[in-house]
């Protein structure tokens, strides 16, 4: 009901202001873009339940200006329900309606500043911030799974962020959000939740870029009973760290290009830390083979990736992925993906 | 690390009072720098041997962005996939679309190609606002040259005298260059040639080159093998004798496909910087005309 409220709220902002302004032009309709992500999935063991295919997700993105002070965001999406999903969730035929991200920014901070308020992906690390179809593979890692669940980690609240004035590109982001997000933190709470990530981005060369980033996030506790009593009282923390190493032969239209991207996470009591390491390397023009360690130390169950992906158009994709995990436990992917519309060009 | 400090401390007071300025391309920055002239200070973001359309958003560039006065595009989508990722993280409030310090070079450009039907991306990367590959013909630059000196006389109307004066200079050299260029290319005129990419339509327009077709038949996607077959068809029978191509593109493919033909195959720059020894907008068409005069001889 929450989720339906919010994204009322944002629509009328957008579509009020457009129909208002100019009738029926078209010309002020938001940028609208699809994606759709479909998985083919055979385990072996064998899960009867988890074998065939599925629409993993299907994503819907808006966005505009909205008038000379605001320009809002919307991203809708249709996946299967996860485990922790309840009934109060809006369903229809099997699958489930989340809004993703909804969020205003602001056209007047002052230089270097930026602002934006509604939900977002809270900006912990590299994997958590990125939308579904950007993973580096089909399945988030397990040690980014283990702390923020199945999707990646979202909050309704202010972000505010700076770029410094530094020699290489430095950013540091502030967050403080309602602390609702229920795998990570209690959402009957009324404490909110803070959250900050300093990032700093080096060129190396031409060609290569290192990035060193750190994140910290604290809320409210929400584990459900899981975590002793006398830390009830205290608020969860998690800590992350991530290094990434980006390299493209820039001198070539459709050059060859290779990401190693490897991030710690941890919370507080030190009982939910894992670690991943993930490396893509695009060897021909439409062609990329990617390789993945993760780690959740606490259950020293390791996990292995390999993939191959077609990417014909950045428009298109079809990844063939295996999984393998230290409880002998093999999963076989194969993923398509689609994007058609006016979608907004992806960060670096 | 004190190195780049103290660079960056002397380099404050080289630019004082200079407006910054920041295009997208180096054959922009090349023409700001002749209207702006003292009262400048300009850098690209692309470099002559990068592909403009698939350049890279790197936070690097946004930070080159976060305190000029004037950004500079070619406009047209060319730069559709990285500029607006690097104008938000460049959070200048001067440089935000619709506002004073940003400028599309393409307003007020005769377009080629601009579509007259409904375009979908079954035919690849396409530019529904028209070819962006203006600045190959340097007629365009005159506009491209004024639509400049306009803008930095409203952001900086204290120099407006200045940068009318470099405009008139641009403009005379260049007119003057044009008429040279023009004179020494007139035997290609009719010259039928093919090309990799659609990048040298204003160039073929201008010179009164006939393209007669592409290796990529839809830009951006690789040619399959039936068009290479029909490609290699077509300039066997029409004997074509120059085979175009930018020096970022896919060079390996080109020199297979020109092997197949007798094709003379000229990986030319197609940006100022694209090869050493074109270091300016001048130079760049000096090299074009030269490269395109003996081949074709």
């Amino acid at each position: 009901m929450k989720h339906l409220f919010f994204i009322v709220v944002l629509c009328s902002a957008i579509f009020g202001q457009s129909a208002t302004a100019t009738g029926a032009s078209k010309t002020m309709n938001p940028a609208i873009s699809a994606n759709g992500l479909f998985i083919g999935r055979y385990f072996e063991p064998a899960l009867p339940a988890y074998n065939g295919f599925i629409l993993q997700e299907m994503e819907f993105q808006f966005s505009s200006v909205v008038d000379p002070y605001f320009q809002a965001d919307i991203t809708m999406a249709l996946h299967p329900p996860h485990s922790h999903d309840d009934e109060d969730e809006h369903e229809t035929h099997g699958m489930t309606v989340d809004i993703e991200e909804g969020f205003l920014k602001t056209f007047f901070m002052p230089r270097g500043f930026g602002f934006r308020f509604g939900k977002f992906l809270l900006p912990f690390g590299k994997h958590n911030p990125l939308h579904t179809h950007m993973y580096p593979f089909t399945h988030a890692p397990s040690s980014v799974m283990n702390i923020f669940g199945e999707h990646a980690a979202a909050d309704v609240g202010g972000e505010l962020s700076y770029s410094l004035p530094l020699p290489w590109y430095s950013e540091v982001i502030f967050t403080a959000t309602d602390g609702n997000y229920e795998h990570l933190f209690d959402a009957g709470s009324s404490d909110l939740a803070f959250g900050s990530r300093f990032s700093n981005l080096f060129d190396i060369s031409e060609s290569a870029t290192v990035e060193l980033g750190g994140s910290y996030l604290q809320g409210p506790h929400g584990e459900h009973g899981e975590i002793e009593e006398e830390h009830h009282e205290e608020m969860a923390q998690f800590f992350g760290a991530d290094l990434t190493f980006k390299w493209r032969d820039v001198r070539k239209s459709y050059g060859k290009a290779l990401i190693w991207q490897n991030e710690f996470l941890t919370d507080a009591e030190g009982e939910k830390d894992g670690f991943y390491s993930i490396l893509q390397f695009k060897f021909a023009r439409r062609f990329w083979i990617s390789g993945g360690w993760s780690s959740v130390f606490d259950s020293g169950v390791n996990e292995y990736k390999t993939q191959l992906a077609f990417v014909p158009s950045e428009f298109s994709f079809v990844r063939l992925e295996s999984v393998y995990t230290d409880d002998d436990q093999w999963k076989f992917f194969v993923q398509t993906n689609f994007t058609i519309g006016s979608h907004p060009a992806h960060k670096y | 690390m004190k190195k780049i400090f103290i660079s960056l401390f002397l380099a404050s007071f080289l630019f004082a009072g200079k407006l910054e300025i920041v295009a997208t391309l180096p054959d922009l920055a090349d023409i700001a720098k002749s209207v702006g002239g003292e009262k400048v200070s300009v850098s690209s973001i692309c470099k002559g041997y990068q592909d403009p359309h698939y350049l890279q958003a790197k936070p690097s560039y946004s930070r080159k962005m976060r305190n000029v006065d004037l950004l500079i595009f070619n406009g047209l989508e060319l730069e559709i996939g990285w500029l607006a990722p690097l104008i938000n993280s460049a959070r200048n409030p001067k440089i935000k679309p619709g506002k004073f310090g940003s400028l599309d070079c393409s307003e007020g450009i005769p377009l080629l190609e601009v579509p007259h039907n409904e375009l979908d991306r079954s035919g690849g990367d396409v530019h529904p606002l028209g070819n962006p590959h203006y600045l190959l013909d340097p007629q365009n630059a005159l506009i491209v040259a004024q639509t400049i000196a306009t803008r930095l006389s409203q952001i900086d109307a204290e120099n407006s005298e200045i940068y009318q004066k470099n405009f008139d200079e641009f403009r005379r050299s260049l007119e003057l260059k044009i008429v040279e260029w023009e004179k020494q290319s007139e035997q290609l005129k009719g010259l039928q040639i093919v090309a990799y990419h659609k990048n040298w339509e204003y160039l073929a327009d201008w010179l009164g080159l006939e393209i007669v077709g592409y290796l990529e038949n839809r830009p951006g996607i690789p040619p399959s093998p039936k068009h290479l077959k029909s490609f290699v068809e077509i300039v066997n029978e029409q004997e074509i004798r120059v085979f175009l191509a930018a020096t970022f593109v896919d060079v390996n493919q080109a020199k297979k496909a020109a092997e197949r033909t007798e094709t003379n195959l000229l990986i030319l720059p197609a940006l100022v910087g694209g090869v050493q020894h074109v270091d300016s907008y001048f130079e760049l068409f000096d090299f074009l005309i030269q490269k395109l005069m003996e081949s074709a001889q």
